[in-house]
């Protein structure tokens, strides 16, 4: 309860101060920090079965389909659900400690990290391009090859 | 509806569109669609994230161009989705030029937020990560004034058009040195949660989120314009917090 429900209250509120910043307004207001807090509950319920990236992966993953469908629900583009549903992902944490091996002088450890700041990143990337390209084959199959879903 | 003021209302459209943030496909596919629906022929658009080319033949058959050069720009969701609907409802009814060009202003008048809401939304954007990456609340409650400081630095250096780089370095120098002092009165304890949750609010996520989208898109020039920011802003990141520290570890040599 308090390893995962917690955490997911405070995604929750850096999620909808950061979609405030975005100037959201409306009953997005509320959906959209939610996919903050859903990718933050995937990723720590994932992290004790596989590696971290993976966890990372399958969160991205968790975050994409919840803007698809809440863009469709609200009618509203799928960015904005998915901008601030992977913040919490980002990995500033990685920039940060990169950054202090460097200046300390550590530069194992500072490559190790770069690295791995790195392959978060392109895991976040490689989520968002799964679900996009899906979501684009979908649309491209059901309105002939032209037309994307844009609205 | 002339070509003349064809190309003008969907040059307004899609400029506000990508001044909003919007991705390049939606830029380039709203226009596409409102030459579709006003028949137009041989129209076509070129957008990436600075420039935007929209072309389309008027009733003697020569081609018209429009160009709009884009300074740098933030994400506006509220726009791009009332944008949006706007592109869809031209298609849909066709309305005058008259009629959009009042919308597109109407959409522009639209309020943003004040500078204390967002000054406290910056707070409680560090607040939140601090906490979430396993920060006390005392961390918090200092990453509450470090992001406070990080929003005035951002207001102030955006009103007077210093690029983005360089505000990045500065912003992310306030956010630790405040957190460094912080640390030294004993508000937080530890000064990396304190620091991570502040910069969560210049990390380029939304950047590095456009850069797939697009990618995937097949822009690949509006991608890699993206992935070159997204990599800027995390080395000012890198740099402004590294200057704040290595001079921090100097200062003790200095007074000595």
């Amino acid at each position: 309860m308090k390893t995962y429900l917690l955490p997911c209250v405070f995604a929750f509120i850096a999620c909808f101060a950061f979609s405030l910043l975005c100037n959201t307004r409306g009953k997005t207001l509320l959906t959209m920090p939610l996919g903050g807090s859903l990718g933050w509950l995937v990723y720590t319920l994932t992290l004790p079965l596989a590696a971290e990236l993976t966890a990372y992966f399958f969160a991205t993953i968790a975050v994409s389909v919840y803007a698809e469908i809440m863009a469709r629900v609200h009618r509203a583009p799928a960015t904005g659900f998915l901008l601030i549903g992977l913040l919490p992902l980002v990995p500033g944490g990685g920039i940060y400690y990169t950054m202090e091996y460097c200046i300390g002088g550590q530069s194992r450890q500072f490559i190790e990290t770069g690295m791995h700041t790195f392959g978060i990143a392109g895991s976040l990337a490689l989520g968002v391009l799964v679900v996009s390209s899906t979501m684009r084959l979908c649309a491209a199959a059901r309105d002939g090859a032209r037309q994307h879903r844009i609205f | 509806m002339t070509s003349d003021e064809l190309l003008d209302t969907s040059t307004e459209v899609a400029y506000s569109l990508l001044e909003s943030g919007a991705e390049i496909y939606r830029v380039e596919e709203s226009v596409h669609r409102i030459f579709a629906a006003y028949g137009a022929r041989n129209g076509y658009v070129f957008a990436i994230p600075t420039l935007l080319i929209l072309s389309v033949e008027n009733e003697e058959g020569r081609p018209l161009t429009e160009i709009r050069r884009l300074g740098s720009h933030g994400s506006d969701l509220c726009r791009v989705a009332a944008c949006n609907d706007l592109c869809r409802r031209i298609c849909r009814d066709k309305p005058a030029p008259q009629e959009i060009l009042a919308a597109l202003s109407r959409i522009r008048a639209l309020p943003r937020y004040s500078l204390p809401l967002q000054v406290a939304a910056t707070a409680a954007v560090g607040f939140g990560f601090t906490l979430l990456f396993g920060g006390s609340l005392a961390d918090a409650c200092c990453s509450l004034l470090c992001s406070a400081a990080v929003r005035l630095v951002l207001d102030r250096f955006g009103r007077l058009e210093v690029n983005s780089f360089f505000t990045t370095i500065v912003a992310s120098f306030a956010a630790a040195a405040l957190a460094l002092l912080g640390v030294q009165v004993r508000l937080g304890a530890n000064l990396d949660k304190i620091v991570i949750g502040t910069l969560m609010n210049l990390v380029p996520g939304v950047a590095l989120t456009n850069v797939m989208r697009d990618i995937i898109a097949g822009d690949l020039i509006a991608g890699l314009t993206k992935l070159v920011e997204a990599l800027l802003i995390a080395t000012g990141i890198a740099l402004g917090t590294g200057v704040a520290l290595s001079l921090w570890r100097l200062l003790p040599g200095v007074i000595a």
